[in-house]
């Protein structure tokens, strides 16, 4: 799939990486709503590690 | 969330455990509790919310059974417990809430402080675990708002309000809540876990490496102060905007109050005139009084004796003849004639002889002791005693009719003062009215002065951390790490605009849809040439269809009332049932039971048809109390949905109970 590079704040960045990643980051989100695992702390923490991951991948 | 028990103990009529099951079937989703007038619908509807949030609209705010509570002993305990068995998000919870009762040596039933609540619930192993006490409310929260409670726990009977709740003044949590049942809450968490006070864009602003420059350093510490000024100013902004609407709203409480009360002036002032008037009354009355005491003091005896006298004169005037003394001789005259022994006439006066006798006979009727002279006297003081009391049964009628009239005059004044003092008492001060109106209006001008302060010092703010921040980006793409940092928060950035344009997008198309579908529902209940309106705070507003250029909320009757909240949360839920299909993969929702108390009662029979045919389509779950009176239409028309059915056995006042039909 061909990436599709946008600037953000003089940042080059993939948008299609990031639509992707928003997606999870909702699917996590639905899922944490029911279960309550998580509180908002340690989900900020977690699509923080999520981008991490994702941009070094790339 | 699906109801699946209701457990009572000793809850107001309900004697003992009673428990009830409702119907959790998908095809027969309804449950029917049949009641009688009095027999304990909107008690057993109140259960739910007394269980859930500890309160009910009771005028009595005990809720032990009065049976129970006359055959305690002294000294002895009892607990009211209801318990909720309930299914939320796959989760099986149980609520239970229980208040406990004793009673004293005298015999009084003491209620216990507080209500004790816990919410048991099964964890991934089928074990039962309870919420921390701590968090039971946060959890409730997050099961069923308290907030939207009263849509969910629907009744009839009591619409009024509710109808002029959800068409204005909405509190943001009231549109926070709809919004989550609508199924945006992931949305919004996931825009926190962004953008919030911790979230992933706050955490890399704190993550630069300021070691390789000491630049960085200083415009990070800039950033993070414009930044706590600039929360502070929106902050600030939000408490302006509640701060405004709540004085707009008791400012315009206040003009309708002014407007309704305006007359207070008029029978205020017409009051004190009729004080001014009774203390006129009082002191006229007293003079009189005074006047007429002294009046009857000077004049009473003359006036009572007038007919005395009078005869006393007739007869008097009848025996002219008593007078037989000499005009202008006195007893002296004679004493010295008798002495010279020579009478006037030449006449010799001896001791005994007949001219002695016939002078000491004239002593009797001559001065000083002349009867005649006093008997003068007596006709003249006679006659000007008749005359002064002439005028005094005139004078004392006058005076004694105003005496007797003061009395009717003072009790009419009276009397109106009362009743003026009534309406005033039931009116408020208009005077007081303005002065708080003024404080209100005087407060909305400081908050627009202080608003356009904010907003001035925002954007000069805004446009200073800008700098900063590309100041800061230029010197961070110099060092390896901080380049790093740069990218993921460019992504992070990125999502969170994007996911909040997505998120203002899809709560717009939400809003729609609710409205559409609001509409629909509203339509098919109530067909009547008005529709609704939805604004962003989820307030409901009526419009007249027919007429041009009137779109104003208007007024509405009770049938259009309850037709406009039965719409309004049969579209909400709805709406959540829909938002968990799976082509609504960004949104997540839970179905939502309706429970309604003599939903029916306001309705035609037209009508009942429709809501009885809504009902079981629009809800996952639908608890229905109705009378006896609507029970056949109820069987009718919505017979074949029916899971469960109940009755109330009224066997007293203070005692029914629950049995299946």
């Amino acid at each position: 799939m061909a990436s599709e590079k946008i600037e953000v704040n003089g940042v080059e960045i993939d948008a299609q990486k990031a639509q992707r990643m928003l997606q999870r980051i909702i699917v996590r989100e639905k899922t944490n709503i029911k279960t309550k695992q998580f509180n908002d702390t340690e989900m900020a923490r977690k699509i923080k590690k999520m981008i991490e991951e994702e941009v070094q991948c790339y | 969330m699906l109801l699946k028990s209701l457990k009572l103990k000793d809850f107001r009529q309900f004697k003992g455990e009673q428990e009830i099951t409702f119907s959790t079937d998908p095809v027969r989703n309804v449950t029917v509790i049949l009641g009688e007038n009095g027999s304990g619908k909107t008690t057993l509807a109140q259960a739910f919310t007394w269980c859930l949030y500890g309160d009910t609209d009771c005028d009595d705010k005990s809720m032990l059974c009065k049976v129970t509570g006359q055959t305690m002993l002294p000294g002895n305990e009892e607990k009211v417990r209801v318990e909720l068995a309930l299914q939320h998000n796959n989760i099986d919870y149980l609520c239970i809430r229980e208040q406990l009762y004793s009673k004293d040596n005298s015999g009084s039933i003491r209620r216990h402080n507080q209500t004790t609540f816990k919410i048991a619930y099964k964890n991934a192993d089928g074990q039962r675990e309870y919420v921390p006490d701590g968090e039971t409310e946060l959890r409730m929260k997050e099961i069923l708002p308290k907030e939207l409670s009263k849509y969910f726990f629907f009744d009839g009977e009591r619409i009024g309000n509710m109808s002029k709740e959800i068409r204005k003044g909405k509190s943001a949590e009231f549109a926070q809540a709809v919004r989550s049942l609508l199924g945006l809450s992931a949305f919004q968490s996931a825009l926190e876990h962004l953008g919030g006070r911790n979230s992933v864009i706050k955490m890399y602003n704190e993550s630069y490496d300021t070691k390789s420059d000491s630049k960085m350093a200083q415009y990070t510490k800039e950033i993070e102060e414009y930044e706590e000024k600039l929360q502070a100013i929106e902050e600030r902004l939000a408490a302006i905007d509640d701060e405004e609407a709540i004085a707009t709203d008791k400012k315009a409480e206040l003009e309708e109050e002014i407007r309704l009360n305006k007359d207070s002036e008029v029978l205020a002032r017409e009051r004190d005139e009729l004080v001014r008037k009774i203390k006129e009354l009082v002191a006229k009355k007293a003079s009189s009084e005074d006047s007429l005491l002294k009046v009857f003091n000077n004049n009473a005896h003359s006036y009572f004796a007038k007919k005395m006298m009078s005869d006393a004169l007739s007869q008097l005037a009848a025996a002219d003849k008593i007078d037989t003394g000499i005009p202008y001789i006195h007893a002296k005259t004679i004493e010295f004639l008798i002495k010279r022994k020579k009478c006037i006439c030449g006449a010799d006066i001896e001791f005994g002889n007949e001219a002695y006798k016939e002078l000491n006979d004239l002593l009797e009727y001559i001065p000083p002791q002349s009867i005649g002279t006093s008997i003068g006297q007596f006709v003249r003081e006679c006659e000007l005693r008749c005359k002064s009391s002439d005028t005094l049964f005139e004078d004392i009628s006058t005076k004694f009719g105003f005496i007797r009239e003061f009395d009717n005059t003072y009790t009419g004044y009276q009397n109106q003062i009362n009743i003026i003092r009534e309406k005033l008492e039931k009116m408020k001060n208009v005077g007081e009215l303005q002065a708080r109106l003024s404080t209100y209006e005087r407060a909305l001008r400081n908050l627009s002065v202080e608003r356009r302060e904010l907003d001035r010092n925002q954007a000069l703010l805004e446009r200073d951390k800008e700098r900063r921040e590309t100041e800061r980006k230029e010197l961070s793409l110099k060092d390896e790490n901080n380049r790093k940092i740069e990218v993921y928060k460019a992504y992070a950035q990125y999502m969170y605009t994007t996911l909040l344009s997505l998120y203002r997008e899809k709560e717009n198309e939400t809003r729609q849809q609710l409205e559409q579908t609001v509409n629909e529902i509203f339509k098919s209940i109530y067909n009547g040439g008005f529709s609704l309106s939805i604004d962003e705070k989820y307030n409901i507003q009526v419009i007249v269809n027919e007429f041009e250029g009137i779109n104003e909320d208007v007024e509405t009757s009770t049938a259009q009332s309850i037709s406009v909240i039965f719409a309004f949360i049969a579209g909400v839920i709805k709406m959540a049932r829909q938002s968990q299909n799976p082509e609504n993969e960004m949104l997540v929702s839970e179905p939502y039971p309706l429970v309604m108390d003599a939903p029916l009662s306001a309705f035609d029979k037209a009508r009942i048809r429709t809501v009885c045919d809504a009902l079981p389509n629009v809800a996952e779950q639908v608890i229905i109390f109705i009378k006896d009176t609507d029970s056949e239409l109820a069987e009718t028309y919505m017979g074949d949905k029916v899971g469960s059915r109940f009755e109330f056995d009224k066997k007293n006042e203070f005692e029914t109970n629950l049995v299946t039909r």
